[in-house]
């Protein structure tokens, strides 16, 4: 199945066969966390549920897609991470894992992830999953990404569809709540991963990816990161006025949200992504003139754990208290 | 993997190409003994986590049959 030792297309390196910890990095396992996270969240915050262990064995479903659609991107994905700092260690690019490997990985998975989902669940939350990972493996990591700086944009889906999912488990469908909760995500990527693209610009310029400030540059960039700010910050208040949302969960959306705007005026006030990326110092090192932009990328990963642990205190732990 | 249409930015590496026949163990020739060791024991730990998942997945499977099979018989009675 794999060529004993291959090399590294970016280092020249020969090296071992993998093991299993490099094809657990192929699934990208904090990505994986994030999933199983939000996709719980939508699965407490369901009216209804399943048996406890199956509720188990389908996030659990959900994780292995997350991860075999990671080890696809990272399979096609293996010559433009070689060129770029933050990502020429992972397995393949660094020679541990072939490509071919990988992608059978991914193919495995998948399939296997989307039968434990059949069996453990229904059919809407298999057919949720299997399009998931194929919007994340073809069409964004395949179509959009090289081609167009709207690639984050349309291919956010892919990472917001978890929620959804878990709502499907648990009952069988989608409702407008789980959509909500598509939304929140869908409409949260774009000013999260544009936030780290303006300090890490000359990474992705050096791969040839058009991430919006390559393409568009670091003003236009910066404008988008607000005007995507100010549609997401008040529709993540939503699930307040449709009730799923009690008080801890309004708090968390009018406060965090509020903090979450104060950062996005200040990156569209300051000239964050002028100077390029940081390329001769420290792998995460960013130009002072930059780190409103890191602040904002590291508050907005904050923001929405803060938005779904507080849907899980409310539905999971009994704290829910009605606004409306 | 022959199925998986290569990338056309993705071609392989000469190196690749040149890669030596294994030994009878499935090693490389071209290792030191201390290298081929170390390639066999690796080799081993990955076919271990393969087999593990693979039990796994089975384990798995059977549980949902058990449970579904409880509920559709405690739904029978019920009902």
């Amino acid at each position: 199945m794999t060529a004993p030792r291959h090399t590294s297309a970016a280092e020249g390196v020969r090296s071992l066969p993998a093991e299993w910890r490099d094809y657990l990095a192929l699934m990208k396992p904090r990505v994986m966390t994030l999933v199983v996270f939000t996709a719980f969240a939508g699965y407490v915050a369901a009216p209804s549920g399943i048996h406890p262990v199956m509720a188990a064995i389908a996030i659990f479903a959900l994780a292995l897609g997350a991860g075999a659609a990671g080890a696809l991107n990272m399979a096609y994905d293996s010559d433009i991470d070689a060129t770029m700092r933050r990502t020429r260690k992972r397995p393949v690019p660094a020679g541990k894992v072939s490509r071919s490997d990988a992608y059978g990985m991914g193919l495995v998975g998948s399939g296997l992830a989307v039968i434990l989902m059949t069996l453990s669940a229904n059919y809407v939350a298999a057919g949720l999953l299997a399009f998931s990972i194929f919007f994340y493996a073809v069409i964004y990591t395949m179509v959009l990404k090289r081609r167009t700086p709207q690639n984050i944009v349309i291919g956010g889906a892919a990472g917001a569809f978890p929620p959804m999912i878990g709502w499907a488990i648990a009952t069988g469908g989608v409702s407008l709540e789980a959509v909500m909760l598509f939304a929140i995500i869908f409409l949260w990527t774009p000013p999260h991963s544009w936030a780290l693209a303006l300090y890490k610009s000359g990474d992705y310029a050096a791969a040839g990816v058009p991430m919006m400030p390559v393409a568009k540059g670091p003003a236009r960039t910066r404008l988008e990161i607000l005007l995507y700010s100010l549609i997401l910050v008040p529709f993540a208040t939503l699930p307040v006025f449709t009730g799923l949302g009690g008080w801890v969960y309004a708090a968390a959306a009018f406060g965090g949200g509020a903090l979450f705007l104060v950062l996005a005026a200040r990156v569209f006030r300051s000239r964050a992504g002028e100077a390029g990326s940081a390329e001769d110092g420290e792998l995460y090192a960013v130009r002072a003139g930059d780190k409103v932009a890191r602040d904002l990328f590291a508050y907005s990963i904050g923001y929405l754990a803060l938005l779904f642990a507080a849907l899980i205190a409310e539905h999971g732990l009994g704290a829910y208290m009605g606004v409306m | 993997m022959s199925g998986i249409p290569t990338p056309p930015h993705q071609k392989p590496t000469v190196s690749e190409g040149k890669t030596p026949g294994p030994d009878e163990r499935g090693a490389p020739r071209n290792m030191s003994p201390v290298e081929r060791e170390a390639f066999i024991s690796a080799r081993k730990r990955r076919n271990r986590a393969i087999a593990l998942g693979l039990i796994g997945f089975a384990v798995l499977v059977f549980v949902i049959t058990a449970l579904r099979l409880m509920q559709n018989i405690a739904a029978g009675q019920a009902g």
